[in-house]
C-alpha cells in the first residue's frame, strides 16, 4: 500500500515553529487531518508526553475527524515541522478509498499491537491485574456505536 | 453515513450454527464479515478476548486491512446469520463509503481504549510493574509497536 504521502500530494501545507500547538486537546473537531512531512511532534494528554511522531506520513487527528469529538490530546512540533493538510477530512476519504483504506489500516495497527500486548500481559498476569486487563479487553473489542458523522 | 449492514445489503448470507467456528486464528484471511444477526465468540491463543452480539459488527477486518493471518479464532454462540464480503479489499476499493466506517469503528474501539488506560493509569496504588505495563500498553495503542 502506498504511502499516505504519495496519495496527498499537491494538498496545502503548514509549518510549525519548535514548541508550536498542532492541536489542543478540548479543542473541537475542525473535520481537518493532518499528515507528517518533516519534523517530529510530541502527544500529551493531561500533561503527560504519550507518544513521539516522527515518521513521515504519520496521521494526526484522525480520531477527532472519525469521532467526530473534540481532539483528545494536545500535539506540539518538537522540532520546525511541516505537515500536509486534509481538509474536511471524511469527504476527502469518501473520493480516496485508498486514504480511507490506509487511515483503517493505521487504526488496526494500533489496535492489533495492544491486543497482541494484552493477551501476554493476561497470561502472566497476577490476580489483582485480571480486573483492570478485562477491563481493557472490554474496551478494545467494544462493540461499535452510530459514529458522529453517520 | 450509512450503517455497515445497510452498506452491505447485495453481499450473500452465511448461516452458522452453534459452535460453528467462522474463522480460525492463523488462517488465510481477506474476508470480511458483518454481523446481521446472533452472537459470536472471540478467543485469542484460547482466551476468549470479546463477545459480538451488535448488528454491524465487524468480523476480518484485521486482517483485510494488515494482510497478516486472522489473529483469532470466531465462533458462533448460537445461530448466526452474517453477511459475507469475500476478497474484502477489492470490494473496499470500489466502496469508499464502506472503508470509512470501517476506520471509524476501529477509531472508537482504540478511544475506549485509550480512555480505560487514562482511568487505570490515574488510580491510585499502582505498583511499578503495573506502571510499567500500562506505559507498554500506551506505546502500543499510541505508536501501534508492541515493543
Amino acid at each position: 500500500m502506498a504511502n499516505l504521502l504519495a496519495l496527498t500530494t499537491g494538498l496545502a501545507t503548514r509549518t510549525l515553529d519548535r514548541g508550536e500547538l498542532l492541536l489542543e486537546a478540548g479543542e473541537e473537531a475542525s473535520g481537518d487531518m493532518y499528515i507528517l512531512e518533516t519534523g517530529r511532534l510530541t502527544v500529551e494528554r493531561d500533561g503527560v508526553t504519550l507518544a513521539t511522531i516522527g515518521e513521515p506520513g504519520a496521521l494526526i487527528g484522525e480520531m477527532s475527524v472519525l469521532l467526530g469529538t473534540a481532539h483528545s490530546a494536545t500535539v506540539r512540533a518538537e522540532a520546525k515541522s511541516t505537515l500536509r493538510i486534509v481538509d474536511n477530512a471524511v469527504a476527502f476519504m469518501e473520493r480516496s478509498p485508498l486514504v480511507a483504506l490506509h487511515v483503517a489500516t493505521l487504526a488496526c495497527a494500533r489496535l492489533d499491537a495492544t491486543s497482541a500486548l494484552l493477551v501476554e500481559m493476561r497470561n502472566q498476569a497476577s490476580k489483582s491485574e485480571q480486573g483492570m486487563l478485562s477491563r481493557l479487553f472490554g474496551a478494545l473489542n467494544s462493540a461499535p456505536r452510530a459514529a458522529a458523522h453517520e | 453515513m450509512a450503517s455497515l449492514v445497510t452498506l452491505t445489503y447485495s453481499q450473500p448470507t452465511r448461516n452458522l450454527a452453534a459452535g460453528e467456528v467462522l474463522v480460525h486464528e492463523g488462517d488465510r484471511g481477506g474476508d470480511l464479515y458483518v454481523l446481521e444477526s446472533g452472537r459470536l465468540v472471540v478467543e485469542r491463543s484460547g482466551t476468549v478476548i470479546a463477545r459480538l452480539s451488535e448488528p454491524g459488527a465487524l468480523v476480518g477486518e484485521m486482517s483485510v486491512l494488515t494482510g497478516a493471518p486472522n489473529s483469532a479464532t470466531v465462533r458462533a454462540e448460537g445461530p448466526a446469520i452474517v453477511r459475507v464480503v469475500a476478497d474484502a479489499m477489492r470490494y473496499i476499493n470500489r466502496q469508499p463509503e464502506v472503508a470509512v466506517h470501517i476506520a471509524t469503528v476501529l477509531a472508537q474501539r482504540l478511544d475506549a481504549t485509550s480512555a480505560v488506560l487514562a482511568e487505570v493509569r490515574g488510580e491510585a496504588g499502582a505498583s511499578p510493574a503495573e506502571q510499567s505495563r500500562l506505559s507498554r500498553l500506551v506505546t502500543a495503542l499510541f505508536a501501534g509497536k508492541s515493543g
